[in-house]
Protein backbone atom coordinates (compact mmCIF):
# COMPACT_ATOMS: atom_id res chain seq x y z
CA UNK A 1 0.00 0.00 0.00
CA UNK A 2 1.08 3.71 -0.85
CA UNK A 3 -0.91 5.70 1.18
CA UNK A 4 -3.29 5.17 4.30
CA UNK A 5 -6.14 8.20 4.95
CA UNK A 6 -8.63 9.12 7.52
CA UNK A 7 -11.47 10.87 6.17
CA UNK A 8 -15.20 11.40 7.82
CA UNK A 9 -18.29 13.64 6.11
CA UNK A 10 -18.83 16.94 5.93
CA UNK A 11 -22.06 15.75 8.16
CA UNK A 12 -19.87 16.16 11.24
CA UNK A 13 -18.11 19.54 12.53
CA UNK A 14 -14.49 16.91 13.38
CA UNK A 15 -14.19 13.16 12.78
CA UNK A 16 -16.43 11.09 14.95
CA UNK A 17 -12.49 9.42 16.25
CA UNK A 18 -11.16 12.48 17.31
CA UNK A 19 -14.33 14.33 18.22
CA UNK A 20 -13.24 14.80 21.94
CA UNK A 21 -10.05 17.32 21.86
CA UNK A 22 -7.25 17.78 19.87
CA UNK A 23 -3.58 16.21 21.29
CA UNK A 24 -0.88 19.03 22.02
CA UNK A 25 1.05 17.81 19.23
CA UNK A 26 -2.00 18.82 16.83
CA UNK A 27 -1.83 21.80 18.40
CA UNK A 28 1.45 23.05 17.98
CA UNK A 29 1.03 22.05 13.92
CA UNK A 30 -2.03 25.02 14.35
CA UNK A 31 0.56 27.46 15.86
CA UNK A 32 2.55 27.10 12.74
CA UNK A 33 0.41 29.31 10.96
CA UNK A 34 2.89 30.98 8.30
CA UNK A 35 1.75 34.66 9.80
CA UNK A 36 2.24 33.81 13.71
CA UNK A 37 5.91 31.88 12.78
CA UNK A 38 7.01 34.84 11.56
CA UNK A 39 6.74 36.36 15.18
CA UNK A 40 8.57 33.06 16.50
CA UNK A 41 11.96 33.30 14.77
CA UNK A 42 12.72 30.06 16.19
CA UNK A 43 10.54 26.88 17.36
CA UNK A 44 13.58 25.73 19.37
CA UNK A 45 13.06 29.18 21.43
CA UNK A 46 10.14 27.15 22.54
CA UNK A 47 10.59 27.44 26.45
CA UNK A 48 7.50 25.72 27.64
CA UNK A 49 3.85 25.08 27.84
CA UNK A 50 1.72 26.11 29.69
CA UNK A 51 -2.28 24.40 30.28
CA UNK A 52 -4.76 25.53 32.30
CA UNK A 53 -6.52 22.57 34.23
CA UNK A 54 -9.62 22.39 36.45
CA UNK A 55 -7.35 20.49 39.42
CA UNK A 56 -6.24 22.04 42.71
CA UNK A 57 -3.07 22.32 43.57
CA UNK A 58 -3.03 20.33 46.53
CA UNK A 59 -4.36 17.29 44.04
CA UNK A 60 -0.54 17.57 42.41
CA UNK A 61 1.51 15.69 44.69
CA UNK A 62 -1.06 12.94 45.12
CA UNK A 63 -2.33 12.83 41.29
CA UNK A 64 1.92 12.68 40.61
CA UNK A 65 2.68 9.93 42.87
CA UNK A 66 0.60 7.79 40.40
CA UNK A 67 3.25 7.48 37.83
CA UNK A 68 6.41 5.83 37.55
CA UNK A 69 10.26 7.34 36.56
CA UNK A 70 8.88 10.52 38.56
CA UNK A 71 11.54 12.57 40.64
CA UNK A 72 9.69 15.12 42.44
CA UNK A 73 12.44 18.32 42.69
CA UNK A 74 10.54 21.05 43.77
CA UNK A 75 7.29 21.42 46.16
CA UNK A 76 5.34 21.18 42.92
CA UNK A 77 7.78 20.52 40.47
CA UNK A 78 8.42 16.87 38.98
CA UNK A 79 10.76 15.56 36.23
CA UNK A 80 9.83 12.28 34.50
CA UNK A 81 12.64 10.02 33.33
CA UNK A 82 11.68 11.18 29.27
CA UNK A 83 12.96 14.08 30.08
CA UNK A 84 9.56 15.91 30.46
CA UNK A 85 9.29 18.66 33.16
CA UNK A 86 5.87 19.37 34.76
CA UNK A 87 5.72 22.30 37.20
CA UNK A 88 2.18 22.94 39.11
CA UNK A 89 1.48 26.85 39.78
CA UNK A 90 -1.46 28.56 40.11
CA UNK A 91 -1.61 31.78 37.47
CA UNK A 92 -4.76 34.13 37.27
CA UNK A 93 -7.38 31.87 39.26
CA UNK A 94 -6.72 28.59 37.77
CA UNK A 95 -4.13 25.76 38.38
CA UNK A 96 -1.87 25.43 35.66
CA UNK A 97 0.71 22.79 34.41
CA UNK A 98 3.91 24.18 32.88
CA UNK A 99 5.65 21.71 30.68
CA UNK A 100 9.18 22.52 29.64
CA UNK A 101 12.04 20.07 28.95
CA UNK A 102 15.64 19.89 27.03
CA UNK A 103 14.04 19.76 23.58
CA UNK A 104 10.68 21.16 24.50
CA UNK A 105 9.16 21.45 20.98
CA UNK A 106 10.37 17.77 20.80
CA UNK A 107 9.57 16.17 24.15
CA UNK A 108 6.63 18.28 25.17
CA UNK A 109 4.25 17.55 22.39
CA UNK A 110 4.36 14.08 22.73
CA UNK A 111 4.91 13.40 26.45
CA UNK A 112 2.69 16.01 27.96
CA UNK A 113 -0.17 14.50 25.61
CA UNK A 114 0.76 11.02 27.46
CA UNK A 115 0.86 12.92 30.95
CA UNK A 116 -2.91 14.40 30.52
CA UNK A 117 -3.99 11.27 29.06
CA UNK A 118 -3.15 9.32 32.14
CA UNK A 119 -4.51 12.36 34.44
CA UNK A 120 -7.77 12.04 32.75
CA UNK A 121 -7.77 8.22 33.37
CA UNK A 122 -6.81 8.86 37.40
CA UNK A 123 -9.52 11.70 37.67
CA UNK A 124 -12.07 10.66 35.22
CA UNK A 125 -12.77 13.95 33.98
CA UNK A 126 -10.89 15.93 31.18
CA UNK A 127 -8.46 18.12 33.56
CA UNK A 128 -7.78 20.66 30.96
CA UNK A 129 -11.32 21.22 30.12
CA UNK A 130 -12.69 24.89 31.34
CA UNK A 131 -16.35 25.42 30.66
CA UNK A 132 -15.84 23.30 27.74
CA UNK A 133 -13.01 24.86 26.09
CA UNK A 134 -9.46 23.83 26.55
CA UNK A 135 -6.41 26.71 26.88
CA UNK A 136 -2.85 26.58 25.88
CA UNK A 137 -0.05 29.06 25.78
CA UNK A 138 3.30 28.47 24.28
CA UNK A 139 6.24 30.38 25.81
CA UNK A 140 8.75 31.14 23.18
CA UNK A 141 12.14 33.03 24.09
CA UNK A 142 12.55 36.13 21.86
CA UNK A 143 15.80 38.81 21.45
CA UNK A 144 13.90 41.39 22.56
CA UNK A 145 15.15 43.63 26.01
CA UNK A 146 13.16 46.57 25.18
CA UNK A 147 9.07 46.69 25.13
CA UNK A 148 8.88 49.84 23.13
CA UNK A 149 10.96 47.74 20.25
CA UNK A 150 8.10 45.23 20.79
CA UNK A 151 6.03 47.88 20.29
CA UNK A 152 7.04 48.89 16.96
CA UNK A 153 7.60 45.75 15.46
CA UNK A 154 3.75 44.83 16.06
CA UNK A 155 2.63 47.69 14.71
CA UNK A 156 4.49 47.24 11.13
CA UNK A 157 3.29 43.88 11.00
CA UNK A 158 -0.29 45.48 11.86
CA UNK A 159 -0.82 43.51 15.28
CA UNK A 160 -4.32 44.77 17.35
CA UNK A 161 -5.35 45.86 20.50
CA UNK A 162 -1.70 46.59 21.16
CA UNK A 163 -1.50 47.66 25.05
CA UNK A 164 1.77 47.95 26.84
CA UNK A 165 0.68 47.43 30.48
CA UNK A 166 3.96 47.96 31.93
CA UNK A 167 7.78 48.32 30.80
CA UNK A 168 7.79 44.57 31.29
CA UNK A 169 4.62 43.76 29.48
CA UNK A 170 2.93 43.78 26.08
CA UNK A 171 -0.63 42.05 25.24
CA UNK A 172 -1.91 42.50 21.87
CA UNK A 173 -3.79 40.35 19.11
CA UNK A 174 -2.59 38.77 16.24
CA UNK A 175 -3.52 37.42 13.18
CA UNK A 176 -7.07 36.50 16.22
CA UNK A 177 -4.37 35.24 18.26
CA UNK A 178 -4.15 36.87 21.56
CA UNK A 179 -0.54 37.41 22.38
CA UNK A 180 1.41 38.45 25.36
CA UNK A 181 5.04 39.38 25.18
CA UNK A 182 6.31 39.65 29.29
CA UNK A 183 10.41 39.90 30.21
CA UNK A 184 12.03 37.41 31.86
CA UNK A 185 13.35 38.56 35.65
CA UNK A 186 16.78 36.64 35.06
CA UNK A 187 17.60 37.34 31.84
CA UNK A 188 15.87 40.44 31.12
CA UNK A 189 14.85 38.77 27.69
CA UNK A 190 11.07 39.15 26.62
CA UNK A 191 9.36 36.04 26.44
CA UNK A 192 6.18 35.55 23.56
CA UNK A 193 3.63 34.13 24.77
CA UNK A 194 0.38 32.70 22.34
CA UNK A 195 -2.48 31.67 23.19
CA UNK A 196 -4.46 28.72 21.43
CA UNK A 197 -8.09 27.32 22.52
CA UNK A 198 -9.79 24.80 21.74
CA UNK A 199 -13.14 24.00 21.86
CA UNK A 200 -14.57 20.74 22.82
CA UNK A 201 -17.22 18.57 21.13
CA UNK A 202 -18.27 15.28 21.48
CA UNK A 203 -21.01 13.13 19.89
CA UNK A 204 -20.65 10.58 22.45
CA UNK A 205 -22.27 10.56 25.50
CA UNK A 206 -19.17 11.18 28.04
CA UNK A 207 -18.39 13.79 30.05
CA UNK A 208 -17.10 16.57 28.33
CA UNK A 209 -20.09 17.08 26.22
CA UNK A 210 -22.59 18.33 28.72
CA UNK A 211 -23.03 21.90 28.67
CA UNK A 212 -25.36 22.43 31.39
CA UNK A 213 -27.72 20.54 33.59
CA UNK A 214 -30.66 22.54 35.14
CA UNK A 215 -32.53 20.97 38.27
CA UNK A 216 -35.96 22.59 38.89
CA UNK A 217 -36.36 22.35 42.83
CA UNK A 218 -39.32 23.75 45.30
CA UNK A 219 -36.38 25.67 47.34
CA UNK A 220 -37.48 29.00 48.66
CA UNK A 221 -35.67 31.82 49.31
CA UNK A 222 -36.38 32.04 52.71
CA UNK A 223 -34.92 28.38 53.17
CA UNK A 224 -32.08 28.35 50.32
CA UNK A 225 -29.15 30.14 52.46
CA UNK A 226 -29.76 28.19 55.57
CA UNK A 227 -29.90 25.21 54.26
CA UNK A 228 -26.86 25.48 51.97
CA UNK A 229 -24.69 26.51 54.61
CA UNK A 230 -25.97 23.55 57.38
CA UNK A 231 -23.35 21.50 54.76
CA UNK A 232 -20.64 24.26 54.41
CA UNK A 233 -21.79 25.90 51.31
CA UNK A 234 -21.99 29.51 50.72
CA UNK A 235 -25.24 31.09 49.03
CA UNK A 236 -23.75 34.15 47.61
CA UNK A 237 -27.07 36.60 47.72
CA UNK A 238 -25.09 39.01 45.09
CA UNK A 239 -24.46 36.66 42.15
CA UNK A 240 -27.11 33.49 43.60
CA UNK A 241 -23.87 30.83 43.23
CA UNK A 242 -22.67 28.40 45.49
CA UNK A 243 -19.56 27.05 44.81
CA UNK A 244 -18.73 23.36 44.90
CA UNK A 245 -16.15 22.16 46.81
CA UNK A 246 -14.16 19.15 44.99
CA UNK A 247 -14.16 20.83 41.75
CA UNK A 248 -14.15 24.79 40.21
CA UNK A 249 -17.42 24.07 38.94
CA UNK A 250 -20.09 26.76 40.73
CA UNK A 251 -24.48 26.04 40.89
CA UNK A 252 -26.02 29.47 39.51
CA UNK A 253 -29.61 29.76 41.24
CA UNK A 254 -32.44 31.05 39.49
CA UNK A 255 -36.08 32.05 40.74
CA UNK A 256 -38.75 31.62 39.36
CA UNK A 257 -42.44 31.52 40.71
CA UNK A 258 -41.23 31.28 44.52
CA UNK A 259 -38.92 28.26 43.23
CA UNK A 260 -35.14 27.89 42.78
CA UNK A 261 -33.62 26.35 39.52
CA UNK A 262 -30.17 25.18 39.96
CA UNK A 263 -27.94 25.85 36.64
CA UNK A 264 -24.55 23.46 36.46
CA UNK A 265 -22.48 24.10 33.62
CA UNK A 266 -19.88 21.80 31.85
CA UNK A 267 -19.65 19.56 34.71
CA UNK A 268 -19.32 16.09 34.43
CA UNK A 269 -21.16 13.08 35.39
CA UNK A 270 -18.74 12.31 37.94
CA UNK A 271 -18.91 15.24 39.54
CA UNK A 272 -23.02 15.23 39.06
CA UNK A 273 -23.34 11.94 40.92
CA UNK A 274 -20.80 12.82 43.43
CA UNK A 275 -20.86 15.93 45.04
CA UNK A 276 -23.69 17.57 43.78
CA UNK A 277 -26.18 14.38 44.90
CA UNK A 278 -24.89 14.43 48.25
CA UNK A 279 -25.38 17.72 48.67
CA UNK A 280 -28.95 17.26 47.59
CA UNK A 281 -29.47 13.98 49.35
CA UNK A 282 -28.84 16.50 52.63
CA UNK A 283 -30.42 19.08 52.38
CA UNK A 284 -33.27 16.57 51.78
CA UNK A 285 -33.36 14.89 54.74
CA UNK A 286 -32.79 18.56 56.74
CA UNK A 287 -35.88 19.72 54.58
CA UNK A 288 -37.77 16.44 55.14
CA UNK A 289 -38.86 16.79 51.64
CA UNK A 290 -37.21 15.94 47.88
CA UNK A 291 -36.34 19.61 46.92
CA UNK A 292 -36.48 18.51 43.39
CA UNK A 293 -39.73 17.55 43.14
CA UNK A 294 -42.09 20.10 41.22
CA UNK A 295 -45.77 20.04 40.32
CA UNK A 296 -45.20 15.63 41.68
CA UNK A 297 -42.34 14.88 39.33
CA UNK A 298 -38.27 15.76 39.45
CA UNK A 299 -37.38 17.72 36.39
CA UNK A 300 -34.01 18.02 34.59
CA UNK A 301 -33.00 19.87 31.64
CA UNK A 302 -29.21 18.98 29.46
CA UNK A 303 -27.51 20.86 27.37
CA UNK A 304 -25.52 19.09 24.90
CA UNK A 305 -22.96 19.80 22.58
CA UNK A 306 -22.84 17.52 19.13
CA UNK A 307 -21.28 17.23 16.36
CA UNK A 308 -23.80 17.26 13.85
CA UNK A 309 -23.81 19.61 11.03
CA UNK A 310 -26.25 18.22 8.71
CA UNK A 311 -29.81 18.84 9.14
CA UNK A 312 -31.04 16.42 6.86
CA UNK A 313 -29.38 13.17 7.93
CA UNK A 314 -30.35 14.65 11.60
CA UNK A 315 -34.21 14.62 10.95
CA UNK A 316 -34.10 11.31 9.39
CA UNK A 317 -32.64 10.03 12.10
CA UNK A 318 -34.97 11.57 14.71
CA UNK A 319 -37.96 10.25 12.39
CA UNK A 320 -36.32 6.74 12.61
CA UNK A 321 -36.13 6.51 16.22
CA UNK A 322 -39.63 7.78 16.72
CA UNK A 323 -39.71 11.19 17.62
CA UNK A 324 -43.12 12.77 17.57
CA UNK A 325 -44.62 16.69 17.51
CA UNK A 326 -41.38 17.23 14.71
CA UNK A 327 -41.32 21.09 13.81
CA UNK A 328 -38.39 22.66 12.24
CA UNK A 329 -37.57 26.23 11.34
CA UNK A 330 -34.03 27.36 9.50
CA UNK A 331 -31.49 26.51 12.68
CA UNK A 332 -33.60 24.46 14.98
CA UNK A 333 -35.42 21.14 15.25
CA UNK A 334 -37.56 20.45 17.77
CA UNK A 335 -39.49 17.19 18.88
CA UNK A 336 -40.46 14.43 21.49
CA UNK A 337 -38.64 11.85 22.17
CA UNK A 338 -39.94 9.21 25.40
CA UNK A 339 -41.43 12.14 26.96
CA UNK A 340 -38.48 14.16 26.49
CA UNK A 341 -38.48 17.64 24.96
CA UNK A 342 -35.60 18.05 22.39
CA UNK A 343 -34.05 21.41 21.00
CA UNK A 344 -31.79 21.31 18.11
CA UNK A 345 -30.35 24.77 17.46
CA UNK A 346 -27.47 25.96 15.90
CA UNK A 347 -25.40 29.29 16.95
CA UNK A 348 -24.56 31.72 15.03
CA UNK A 349 -21.30 31.04 14.98
CA UNK A 350 -21.32 27.51 15.36
CA UNK A 351 -21.55 24.74 12.57
CA UNK A 352 -22.65 21.76 14.36
CA UNK A 353 -25.94 21.57 16.68
CA UNK A 354 -26.35 22.05 20.69
CA UNK A 355 -28.95 20.53 21.85
CA UNK A 356 -31.20 20.88 24.89
CA UNK A 357 -33.68 18.19 26.20
CA UNK A 358 -36.47 19.50 28.82
CA UNK A 359 -38.18 17.21 31.13
CA UNK A 360 -35.73 14.26 32.00
CA UNK A 361 -36.53 12.80 34.59
CA UNK A 362 -33.93 9.53 34.51
CA UNK A 363 -30.12 10.75 33.46
CA UNK A 364 -29.62 7.06 32.79
CA UNK A 365 -32.45 7.01 30.30
CA UNK A 366 -31.31 10.27 28.54
CA UNK A 367 -27.97 8.56 28.25
CA UNK A 368 -29.19 6.06 26.49
CA UNK A 369 -31.27 8.06 23.83
CA UNK A 370 -28.15 10.09 23.46
CA UNK A 371 -26.17 7.07 22.47
CA UNK A 372 -28.40 5.54 20.61
CA UNK A 373 -29.16 8.26 18.24
CA UNK A 374 -25.21 9.01 17.98
CA UNK A 375 -25.29 5.49 16.79
CA UNK A 376 -27.73 5.81 13.85
CA UNK A 377 -26.72 9.17 12.91
CA UNK A 378 -23.13 7.45 12.57
CA UNK A 379 -25.02 4.53 10.69
CA UNK A 380 -27.27 7.19 8.38
CA UNK A 381 -24.11 8.67 7.45
CA UNK A 382 -22.40 5.49 6.45
CA UNK A 383 -25.29 4.57 4.15
CA UNK A 384 -25.67 7.82 2.77
CA UNK A 385 -22.06 7.50 1.91
CA UNK A 386 -21.77 4.24 0.52
CA UNK A 387 -24.94 5.38 -1.84
CA UNK A 388 -22.80 8.31 -3.05
CA UNK A 389 -19.69 6.90 -3.47
CA UNK A 390 -21.86 3.96 -5.90
CA UNK A 391 -23.39 6.61 -7.56
CA UNK A 392 -20.19 9.06 -8.57
CA UNK A 393 -17.89 5.88 -9.23
CA UNK A 394 -18.35 5.81 -12.58
CA UNK A 395 -17.76 9.32 -13.40
CA UNK A 396 -14.28 9.03 -11.72
CA UNK A 397 -13.31 6.74 -13.91
CA UNK A 398 -13.13 3.69 -11.57
CA UNK A 399 -14.84 0.57 -11.44
CA UNK A 400 -15.92 -1.28 -7.89
CA UNK A 401 -14.43 -4.69 -7.53
CA UNK A 402 -16.01 -6.08 -4.64
CA UNK A 403 -17.73 -5.09 -1.74
CA UNK A 404 -17.98 -6.61 1.98
CA UNK A 405 -19.63 -6.01 5.31
CA UNK A 406 -17.29 -6.86 7.75
CA UNK A 407 -17.60 -7.87 11.58
CA UNK A 408 -17.30 -4.58 12.70
CA UNK A 409 -20.37 -3.26 10.52
CA UNK A 410 -17.99 -1.52 8.22
CA UNK A 411 -18.46 -1.67 4.16
CA UNK A 412 -15.41 -2.30 2.52
CA UNK A 413 -14.99 -1.45 -1.38
CA UNK A 414 -12.42 -2.08 -3.28
CA UNK A 415 -11.95 -0.08 -6.73
CA UNK A 416 -9.63 -0.51 -9.34
CA UNK A 417 -7.89 2.39 -10.66
CA UNK B 1 -3.42 -2.45 -12.07
CA UNK B 2 -3.44 -0.42 -8.75
CA UNK B 3 -6.72 -0.28 -6.31
CA UNK B 4 -7.89 1.60 -3.64
CA UNK B 5 -9.92 0.37 -0.32
CA UNK B 6 -12.41 2.14 0.85
CA UNK B 7 -13.25 1.36 4.35
CA UNK B 8 -17.02 3.35 5.49
CA UNK B 9 -17.11 2.60 9.27
CA UNK B 10 -20.75 2.46 11.50
CA UNK B 11 -19.64 5.22 13.12
CA UNK B 12 -19.40 7.38 9.82
CA UNK B 13 -15.65 7.61 9.59
CA UNK B 14 -13.93 6.59 6.38
CA UNK B 15 -10.64 4.96 6.04
CA UNK B 16 -8.78 4.46 2.65
CA UNK B 17 -5.80 2.64 1.71
CA UNK B 18 -4.47 2.87 -2.00
CA UNK B 19 -2.60 -0.53 -3.09
CA UNK B 20 -0.18 -1.10 -5.97
CA UNK B 21 -0.35 2.70 -6.82
CA UNK B 22 3.31 4.08 -6.77
CA UNK B 23 4.77 7.59 -6.26
CA UNK B 24 2.79 10.87 -5.69
CA UNK B 25 -0.19 9.73 -8.02
CA UNK B 26 -1.97 8.04 -4.99
CA UNK B 27 -2.22 11.21 -3.22
CA UNK B 28 -4.80 12.59 -6.28
CA UNK B 29 -7.03 9.46 -4.92
CA UNK B 30 -7.38 11.72 -1.67
CA UNK B 31 -8.99 13.98 -3.86
CA UNK B 32 -10.99 11.73 -5.38
CA UNK B 33 -12.39 10.34 -2.54
CA UNK B 34 -13.13 13.97 -1.32
CA UNK B 35 -15.21 14.10 -4.52
CA UNK B 36 -16.85 10.40 -4.02
CA UNK B 37 -17.99 11.13 -0.51
CA UNK B 38 -18.35 14.85 0.63
CA UNK B 39 -15.51 14.19 2.97
CA UNK B 40 -12.70 16.11 4.54
CA UNK B 41 -9.28 14.26 4.99
CA UNK B 42 -8.32 14.32 8.36
CA UNK B 43 -4.77 12.79 8.23
CA UNK B 44 -2.76 10.97 6.02
CA UNK B 45 -0.03 8.42 6.12
CA UNK B 46 2.56 8.00 3.31
CA UNK B 47 3.84 4.09 3.23
CA UNK B 48 7.70 3.25 1.57
CA UNK B 49 5.50 2.70 -1.52
CA UNK B 50 5.13 6.05 -2.06
CA UNK B 51 8.40 7.20 -2.40
CA UNK B 52 8.88 4.44 -5.10
CA UNK B 53 8.89 5.78 -8.37
CA UNK B 54 6.96 4.22 -11.61
CA UNK B 55 9.74 6.60 -13.69
CA UNK B 56 12.35 4.12 -14.09
CA UNK B 57 13.40 5.70 -17.54
CA UNK B 58 15.15 7.95 -16.23
CA UNK B 59 17.98 6.06 -14.59
CA UNK B 60 18.28 4.51 -18.08
CA UNK B 61 18.50 7.04 -20.18
CA UNK B 62 21.20 8.85 -18.36
CA UNK B 63 22.73 5.26 -18.67
CA UNK B 64 22.63 5.60 -22.45
CA UNK B 65 23.94 8.73 -22.85
CA UNK B 66 26.91 7.83 -20.88
CA UNK B 67 27.10 4.62 -23.23
CA UNK B 68 27.17 6.75 -26.19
Amino acid sequence: MSITLTAFPTAFLVSPDTAKKITLAQIADKIKNKKLKSLITNYSSLRNIRILTNLRISEAPRLMAAFDEVKRVGEFEYTFKNGLNVEWKYIDGYCCAILSAENTAKIVPKYGEELFKNLDKIKNVNVRDINSEEYFYYNYITEYTDADQIITELKMREAENIVKTSEKEIKATYNKQNIRYYQDYYTNRFILETEQKISLVNIGMDDSNLAMVEIKTNITPEEIKSLLNNFGYDFNEITNQTPLKMSSNIIEWSLKDNYYTAKLRNISSSHLKGEVEHLFAAMNKKAGRDLRITDNKSELTYTYKTNYTDKGVLLNTLTEHGAKKISETDDKISCELFGMQMSYTKDADNQAYNLVIERVTDKSECEGLISDLNDEYGLNIQEITYKKILDRIESENLHLEKEEVLEDNSILLTIEV
Amino acid sequence: MGKIKIRLLPDGSIKMETEGIKGAKCTDYAKVLERLADAKIEKMEKTREYYESDEMLQLDEIQNLRDN
